[in-house]
């Protein structure tokens, strides 16, 4: 066991990054170190109108105070971290309700894996601007089928919109990301650029953008791997569509990606991060539903689909150059090439393309990098690790029993579906299992299309060699 | 929108031994299936008490509720185990492990009503998951040691299949029976010939290098 115990103190959470301080403590070594953070959520007021109200901004610091404590608190190979939250609170609701923090608790040790406690002071009148100021012309949505979503600047985020407007699904698309750093945020930014130039539809995107300030006294870098990062946009996300007046928050992924099974019997646990799976959006949408007071849902419209069913549609609508300009690496190489091209969402991310047969414009590290970048990709390639599963996956849907079989090889990631998920958020569990056990399926056949297994074959024989 | 996902490229330090026998195909399946036991013993005993103890306390919980003759409910009894390897400090691989394996297991034996059966169905379920990902799926996929062929290595695996199964289950009969990995003990090999110690030369060679007696003083 090891006391891997920290704590984060906030101050009350501002608007700009030099007034909001953040106490860290380290108890293993008994240090402590103090940095800043901010939220910035004037944007909501200065382009949409809308007045924060108290229990949204609530959420908001909820967000950015389980972003940061997850990247600063330092891990312990393989143990599970302590992390207590120390927040100022502006609504009773949040403040003094047990199943807030409870919910926090066991919604986080399922994204993280460590035990999280969070103590709520009273916060004091201090106020964001876009709490205290109000709009002449507030935006409305009233009498307009909207739709609030998760805008990553990846492929699926791409797709997902394209399928979304193409159906006519909602006449205004509310797009909401955090452009976490200056990267994904002109990563973000370019490609909805992209896609409102070629496409007319009504459109908006709306960055809540968290601000952290190394004060030069933190001795270690934060956590690349954080896991509960997906968590705090999504929360992030829903606060803004409660601004919106809305009651849901979409976020499009494919189904494999979403479930992200691991490749192989040795990835345990959160070795595979469960971001997007569908009980982690069944957690949040029940904290929201808590917080807000009403019957609030976050859902992933694309679970039964394939990345690249999702993606077959930029085809149709003459949007695949928008695809090149979107990014999937995990990896997001120091580099001129952003892509690697060997981890397992650039290459999830070129199968698709493959399979749905849309020209991958994008560059990889792994085909354009020098002759060094290419073998130490080629060396890090999640290829063979990917190939095994989908070897897998087909031995089981060869029997007959290919359901049970799957539920049983995953119990947490897919057999506690049916269960969890008709209680917490009214699906119907056991046909939504189904469906994912039907898109594995077609995502496994996918991996057998002779243009699949040209685009891979070479890299798949440099590999072995 | 996947973060980064880890995968295993090398077999973890106490098995990495069993895994060069395997590239290199040198010892018979007895001889290998008792290095895979001993691998599995210490890693057992070094994944600590706890993800054990959160089998057994589980079962215990789950059995206590379940009327005679009622099946058990399995879906409630995952929420219990999530419950309490969520308060649960030790390593996370094992626990997230023992979380697996008593779900899977359980929805094995949900019809069985004997706890004595059901714990032996679980642990089975964690050492099998436990062998699968330290040494079956942890290999590395393409490069093995000693250039051998992934299939050479299944071979092996598979011929050595009966005898890993026999001492998987003298590890699950022991460790269902004291509730603990801290006992796991070296299954005994019973020998078939008694021994003849008439031709057994128990003298010590002396140091001159002369035939040595009894080294009496």
């Amino acid at each position: 066991m090891g006391d891997n115990r920290f704590t984060f103190e906030f101050e009350e959470i501002s608007d700009k990054v030099a007034q909001s301080k953040l106490q860290i403590v380290d108890h293993r070594n008994n240090r402590q170190f103090e940095t800043q953070v901010s939220i910035d959520d004037r944007v909501v007021l200065r382009e949409r109108g809308l007045q924060v109200k108290p229990y949204i901004a609530d959420l908001m610091d909820l967000a950015v105070s389980i972003y940061v404590a997850d990247r600063w608190a330092r891990r312990k190979a393989g143990y599970p971290r302590e992390i207590e939250v120390r927040l100022p609170i502006r609504t009773e609701r949040v403040r003094h309700n047990p199943g807030v923090i409870d919910c926090l608790r066991l919604m986080l040790h399922w994204f993280t894996g460590d035990l999280w406690t969070f103590r709520f002071s009273r916060r004091s009148r201090t106020r964001r601007v876009a709490e205290l100021q109000t709009y002449f012309f507030p935006t409305t949505n009233t009498g307009v089928v909207t739709e609030v979503a998760l805008w990553s600047g990846g492929l699926d985020a791409l797709a997902g919109l394209c399928n979304r407007i193409k159906s006519e699904y909602a006449e205004r698309f509310l797009l909401v990301g955090t452009g976490a750093n200056p990267s994904v945020w002109g990563l973000q930014e370019r490609s909805f650029k992209a896609l409102c130039e070629r496409r007319e539809a009504q459109m908006n995107l709306i960055r809540l953008q968290i601000f952290q300030r190394r004060t030069g006294q933190l001795p270690w870098r934060s956590d690349r791997r954080s896991r509960a990062r997906v968590a705090a946009f999504a929360i992030l996300g829903s606060a803004y569509a409660l601004l919106e007046q809305q009651t849901a928050l979409a976020v499009y992924e494919n189904g494999p990606g979403a479930l992200n099974l691991p490749f192989r019997a040795s990835e345990v646990g959160l070795d595979h991060s469960r971001g997007v799976h569908p009980l982690s959006l069944a957690w949040i949408s029940y904290l929201v539903s808590i917080i807000s007071d009403t019957d609030f849902t976050v859902h992933n419209p694309f679970i039964h689909w394939t990345k690249a069913e999702m993606c077959s549609v930029l085809d149709k609508m003459n949007l695949s150059a928008v695809a090149g300009i979107t990014q999937s690496c995990d990896r997001s190489p120091r580099s001129k090439i952003p892509q690697c091209g060997t981890c397992s969402s650039c290459i999830l991310r070129r199968q698709a393309l493959l399979a749905s047969g849309i020209p991958d414009t994008s560059n990889y590290l792994v085909h354009k990098g020098t002759d060094q970048q290419r073998k130490k990709y080629l060396a890090e390639s999640h290829l063979p690790y990917m190939m095994f599963q989908v070897r897998n996956l087909r031995q089981i849907f060869d029997s007959e029993s290919a359901r049970d079989d799957l539920m049983y090889k995953y119990p947490t990631l897919l057999g506690d579906i049916p269960m969890r998920l008709s209680t917490n958020s009214g699906y119907v569990g056991s046909d939504f299992a189904l469906g994912l056990v039907q898109v594995l399926r077609r995502y496994g056949q996918e991996w057998s299309l002779t243009e699949v297994q040209k685009g891979f074959e070479s890299e798949y024989a440099d590999i072995v060699n | 929108m996947p973060d980064v996902d880890i995968v295993r490229e090398n077999v973890p330090r106490k098995f990495r031994r069993v895994s060069e026998e395997l590239c290199k195909g040198d010892l018979s399946p007895e001889d290998l299936s008792e290095l895979v036991a001993k691998a599995l013993r210490k890693t057992l005993k070094d994944g600590g008490r706890s993800p054990s103890e959160l089998i057994f306390k589980s079962l215990k919980c789950v059995f206590s509720d379940v009327g005679i003759g009622m099946p058990i409910d399995v879906d409630a009894a995952g929420h219990l185990i999530d419950e309490l390897a969520s308060t649960s400090l030790s390593q996370s691989r094992y626990m997230s492990l023992a979380v697996e394996a008593f779900k899977a297991g359980l929805t094995q034996a949900k019809n069985l009503h004997d706890y004595g059966v059901v714990k032996k169905a679980v642990i089975r379920e964690y050492v099998t998951r436990l062998l699968d990902a330290d040494l079956k799926e942890c290999m590395p996929p393409v490069h093995h040691h000693s250039n051998a062929l992934p299939k050479e290595i299944e071979a092996r695996l598979s011929a050595a299949e009966p005898n890993i199964n026999s001492q998987l289950s003298y590890i699950v009969d022991q460790m269902a029976r004291h509730e603990s990995v801290e006992k796991l003990r070296k299954k005994r090999v019973k020998r078939n010939a008694s021994l003849d110690f008439s031709n057994l030369d128990i003298s010590i060679p002396r140091s001159d290098g002369k035939d040595g007696e009894q080294n009496g003083r």
